[in-house]
Parts: C-alpha cells; structure tokens; sequence
C-alpha cells in the first residue's frame, strides 16, 4: 500500500479487551483525514498508535514509507496536539513552542525564526511572554497548535483539540484550523466524535464503532450513501426502511407495499430476499408527487411535529410497520400545516434510497434509529 | 478555595466569638511556652522563673564561647544536612516510579515507606541501637548511625510531600514532551523537575526540621559525640549550666520557624507554579 501514513492491519487489545480490530487505513499527504465514532470505539488508541505512545498489538504502521510500529514517539516526524493541551505550564508561550525545536538543536536564529513564523500562523503575537494559565482556552489551543506545527511533521495527530472549547469559539476554531491546514498543507490526523465537525473540516473521514472501521470516504458519500446501518444512524439523521423483494425491475429491487404503493431501491436482490435501505429525511417529500416510475411511494399517518425553526421535522408512521422521519423546509412554498393524525402519502427518488450492509444492533431497533444520533449511540460511555 | 467556601458558612455571632476564642487559647498553649524561652534567655540571672532580674544577652556569648555546645550544634549540622540529603533523594527515586508507573502492589510499598511514622519513636530506637550494636548493619561511628536513623523516618515525610506533588502531574506533560523529541531524561530535567523542585526543597527543610529536632533516636545512638538536642536535654540536668542552653535553644526554634514556614511557603510557590498562576 502507498500513502503518507499507513495502517496495515492494526490491533490493539489491552490484556483481553481487543480495542482496535484489524483496521487498514491510507491517509494521503497533506489529507485532512478524521476519524469520527462514539466513546471509547478506539479513535484516541489508533491515534496513540500512530503518534507512538501505544504499541499495536498486531499489524503495521508505516509512516511515509517506513515502518514506524515499534519507533518511540520522539523519534517519530508527527506531532500530537493533546485535548487538554498539555501546555508546559512553567513556560512561557514562546519557550513551549521553542521546545521541539531546542531538543533538537537547531540553529538559534532557526529557532527563533520558525517560532516568530508559528506564532504569527496562530495569531498570537504580543502573547510571548505569558504563561499558559495566563491565556483563554481558546488561546491556549493555538499554542498548542503552533508548538508542534513549528517542528514541521509529517502528520499532525489532533485528539478531539476543540472539545474544551464552546459552541461559538469552537465554530471559530473549525474554520482556522482548517485554514492553517490548507496553507501549510500538513497532514491532519483529526479524532473527534463531533459528526458535524468532521463533516465540514475534513477531506475523508473513517468513521468508527467498537474498534473497526465501518466506512472511510469522503463527507459526502458518507452522509449520501452510508453503507452501513451504523454509519447511517451515526452520521446526520437517518430512516432505515425494511425492504422485502417482491419484483426486480431494471435492476431495481421493488417492495409492494400497497395498490401504487412501493419502496424502490436500485439493488439486483433476489426476489423473496430482504434488504435494509437508509433514506437521509430531507430527502422525502409529502405528497403523491410527480416522480418516474422507480420513485419510491408510501403512505402513512403523522404521529409527531417538531417544530425545528428552518424546518419541520415530521414522524410518518408507515403501514409496513416502519416509521420514516421526514424533514420539511419551512419556505413559503409550504402553506399547509403538517398535524398529527393526518395521513399523508411520502414519495423519494430512486436515487436516495440505499442499500446498507449490515443488521442494526438490538439498541438500534430498541431506540428509534431516525432519532439516536447522539454520540453514545450505542449507549456505552467509556472515555 | 477556602475562601470561596467560607461565604456559604453560616456561623452565629455567639459560634464566631467561641471560635475565636478557642483559636486564642490555641495560639496559647502552642506558643507561650516558646515565647517564655525566648525571654528568659535575655534574662540576667541563673534561674529561669519571674521576676526577671534583668535584660542582658550575656549568656548568648557564653553559650557560643562553649566548645561543647559547638561541637553538638556543628554535629547536629552535619547530621540534620546529610540525613535531609539522603532522605530527599530517596524519597524522590521512589515516589517517581510509586506515582508514575503502575508497579506491582504499589498501595503496599507506599505503606511500607510509611511506617516509621506511626512506629513509637523509643521503640525504632530500640530496634535500630540493637542492629548497629549486634545485628549485620554496624555503621560507622556515633553521628552516622544516628544519620542513617534519622532517613530511615525522614523518608516517609519526603514522600508524603513529594508524591502527591508528582501524581498530581498531568502524565500528558511527560508525553507531549517525548512526541517533541525529548529524551526520558531531558523530559525529566525540563519539564518535570522545575514543576517539583519547590517540593523537593519543601521535602528536604522538613526532613532537615525534624532531624535537628530529634532527640530520642539520637541520644539512643550517639556513643562519643552528641548532637545538640541530646546535649541539651543532659544539660537541662545540671543547673549551672541551664542558662547557656537558654539561647541556644532559642536560636534552634527560631530556625526551626523559619526553615518550616519557609518550606511551606515554598510548597504553595510551587502549587500556583503548577496551575501557572
Ligand atoms: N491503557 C488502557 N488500558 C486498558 N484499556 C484501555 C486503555 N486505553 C484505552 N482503553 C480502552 O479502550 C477503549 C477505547 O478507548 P479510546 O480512548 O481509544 O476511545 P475513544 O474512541 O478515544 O473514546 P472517546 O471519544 O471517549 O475519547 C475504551 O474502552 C477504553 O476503556
Ligand atoms: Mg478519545
């Protein structure tokens, strides 16, 4: 395999608990590349295994070109940016960025140079001369930032670095670190378990569940076209529809489910057979509507409105027995009220249904899988 | 901290006068002793009751012109610096890994450093004249014998100091300097070692503190050469020469204040250090 960092069959088990399961990873050079999953699915344990502070139990991990498994962090060109910092707090901001660079006994004027330049990329000229706990949060994360940018690495390893920070500050920091990405053109490995993060910083994301990779695309396939059950309700809202196979028709596979009534998926399953289809709920429109023939079309009654502000969320439940969440844009095009107890008929293009491997876990089917997209989607809370 | 708590505790005025007063008697019964020492060391007569039969610093003099008390003092010296020393190093070899790593039966070993603390002194006397004396470890002469004592129980103060101190550093920091390159030692040198050296010196007054102080260890196993705790305890037996132990006395516990407040001062120098205050 060829990439700036790669992970070839990598695990990791702590005694009995296998945390990292055999993940094969290539991240490109100059790729901001995330890794996004739940609490304790092992983003910060890969990340480790990369940065050098965890050995991997199997497999390998090369690091532009050459086997880095078992070399200790120090002596590995990436540079890890901790959650909670770890600023040294006896330092001053222009000593902790000087660090890297002093152990390695570069050239005074060098190190005095580079520094200036980190610090200048950060924005935090005038702040030389604090000490960390003299600076906000916010502050402090570009400290941080520039201490191992300044030691030019072959990857920056970020282990959720916004996550101390607030709503707004965070949104801030989304958009700088993403600028300082593109302009130093650095390898961002991002963990983070903030899907919406990932979805807006970053160029490809693996998005993980207890210990293994279930998808590792771009953000747009990964929202369009989850291809697992787990990425579908992980990432963004989604409906997940049982399809049963009565016809196949131009490679589509189609469930009657009523006179003029059918869910569509392109898919050549056999007829009997079963399926699981995501359909994100932007996507489905009410009303009998003006689609081809391979459109899917369902009617139902509303069993809940939630009014969400730019949009109405609406919870359609089908006669098939699933329940669909459809989310409807608030414009002026929209002059009829949703209530509940209406029934209404819902209809999506063939081209938004999808075909997903995988069977939902029991806590998908127990909690509504439209609705869990919170970060402990599995409801485990390790840290 | 106390501070901040202290507004959300409601004391009635009557609670606020008893706590006050119990704080006055407390102040008492701590430092009316020591106050009393001190002045009757200025005081120009032989025996040390009231009246005072007037000011003099006479007996100052005297007690320095005593080769005794100055052999006792300098050997105090050299015991309380060199038992301090060895204790500190000690106890900083072994928090670090105690607090650190995850050492097999740890919460035992920790004990195990503790325990001269509760062991009655007398009884480690005892145990330690019996195996200088008899037993494998005969060391040396007087004042070594009484400095190994005194590390054997400065240790569990040292560590007391020291490893909460260093388990209280994020292990992070130790890491973020690696992935910057550093080596164990340097990481150690660099970024621990500045954030612990107000321990470390916190650590070392105190173990010096309590070994210039101690006097039943010491006056177990000091053969030739005594040092100036067990000197002045015999003297106190002979009255001529109470009056020059006076002063001395007063000057040890001046010491003893200062070195103590100063390694407490130093302690709480070196938390705000820590959170960069
Ligand atoms: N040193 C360790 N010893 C034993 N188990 C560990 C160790 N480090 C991590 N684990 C376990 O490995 C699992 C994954 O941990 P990891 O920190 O990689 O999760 P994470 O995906 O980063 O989660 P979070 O989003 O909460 O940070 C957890 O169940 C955790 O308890
Ligand atoms: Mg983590």
């Amino acid at each position: 395999m060829d990439g700036h960092i790669v992970l070839d069959g990598v695990t990791k088990a702590f005694g009995e608990n296998v945390v990292v399961n055999n993940i094969d990873l290539s991240i490109g050079e100059g790729e901001f590349f995330s890794m996004l999953g739940p609490s304790g699915c092992g983003k910060t344990t890969t990340l480790r295994m990369i940065a050098g502070f965890e050995v991997p139990t199997e497999g390998t991990i090369i690091l532009t070109g050459t086997d880095v498994t078992r070399v200790p962090p120090a002596k590995r060109n990436v540079n890890m940016v901790f959650q909670a910092y770890a600023l040294f707090p006896h330092m001053t901001v222009q000593e902790n960025i000087e660090f890297g660079l002093r152990i390695k006994r570069v050239k005074r004027d060098e190190v005095r140079a580079r520094t200036a330049e980190a610090i200048e990329s950060v924005q935090l000229e005038g702040f030389e001369a604090r000490k960390p706990a003299q600076l906000s949060g916010g502050q402090q994360q570009r400290v941080a930032l520039a201490r191992a940018l300044v030691n030019r690495p072959a990857a920056l390893l970020l282990d959720e670095p916004l996550g101390a920070l607030d709503m707004k500050l965070r949104k801030e920091m989304q958009h700088e670190l993403k600028a300082i990405q593109v302009r130093t053109g650095t390898t961002f490995v991002y963990v983070t378990h903030d899907q919406e993060e990932a979805l807006t910083m970053s160029d490809r994301i693996a998005v993980m569940n207890d210990g293994i990779v279930e998808q590792c695309a771009g953000p747009r396939e990964i929202y369009e076209h989850p291809s697992t059950a787990f990425v579908a309700g992980f990432i963004g809202t989604s409906n997940i529809v049982n399809l049963r196979v009565d016809r196949s028709v131009d490679g589509n596979a189609v469930m009657d489910v009523s006179e003029g009534n059918r869910i569509v998926a392109k898919s050549d399953t056999k007829v009997g057979e079963s399926l699981q289809v995501t359909v994100r709920p932007e996507k489905i429109h009410l009303g009998a509507g003006g689609l081809g023939d391979d459109a899917s079309m369902v009617g139902g009654r509303i069993s809940d409105v939630v009014y969400l502000g730019s949009m109405t969320q609406i919870m359609v439940d089908l006669a098939t027995g699933d329940s669909l969440t459809v989310h409807r844009l608030n414009d002026e095009a929209t002059t009829t009220e949703a209530k509940v107890g209406d029934t209404v008929t819902l209809h999506w293009a063939a081209a938004n249904s999808f075909v997903i491997k995988g069977v939902p876990t029991i806590a998908d089917r127990e909690g509504d899988p439209a609705l869990d997209t919170s970060d402990n989607h599995n409801g485990r809370h390790n840290t | 901290m106390a501070n901040d708590t202290s507004t959300f505790v409601v004391i009635s005025p009557w609670g606020k006068r008893l706590l006050t007063a119990f704080f006055v008697v407390f102040l008492l019964v701590l430092y009316l002793p020591t106050v009393l020492l001190v002045v009757f060391s200025f005081n120009d007569g032989t025996v040390a009751a009231f009246p005072l039969e007037g000011l003099t610093t006479k007996y100052y003099g005297l007690a320095f012109s005593s080769k005794e008390i100055r052999e006792s003092l300098g050997a105090s010296a050299w015991v309380g610096l060199g038992a301090a020393t060895i204790a500190t190093v000690i106890a900083l070899m072994a928090s670090y890994p105690l607090a650190r790593r995850n050492v097999r039966g740890k919460a035992f070993i920790s004990a195990l450093m503790l325990v001269p603390l509760v062991v009655p002194t007398v009884v480690l006397a005892v145990a330690l004249l019996l195996l200088f004396q008899k037993g494998p470890g005969q060391v040396g002469l007087g004042l070594t014998r009484i400095m190994v004592a005194h590390v054997v129980i400065a240790i569990p103060f040292a560590v007391l100091i020291l490893l909460p101190r260093i388990a209280s550093i994020d292990r992070r920091l130790e890491e973020a300097a690696y992935d910057l390159g550093a080596t164990g030692l340097q990481t150690f040198r660099l970024v621990m070692l500045p954030l612990i050296v107000p321990s470390i010196i916190s650590a070392f007054l105190i173990s010096f503190v309590f070994s210039i102080d101690e006097v039943v260890i010491a006056s177990f196993l000091s053969s030739d050469q005594v040092t100036y705790p067990v000197y002045l305890y015999s003297g106190l037996k002979v009255p001529e020469k109470t009056q020059t132990l006076i002063p001395v006395a007063t000057i040890m516990i001046v010491i003893s204040f200062v070195l103590a407040f100063g390694a407490e001062a130093i302690r709480r120098y070196g938390d705000r250090r820590l959170v960069g205050k």
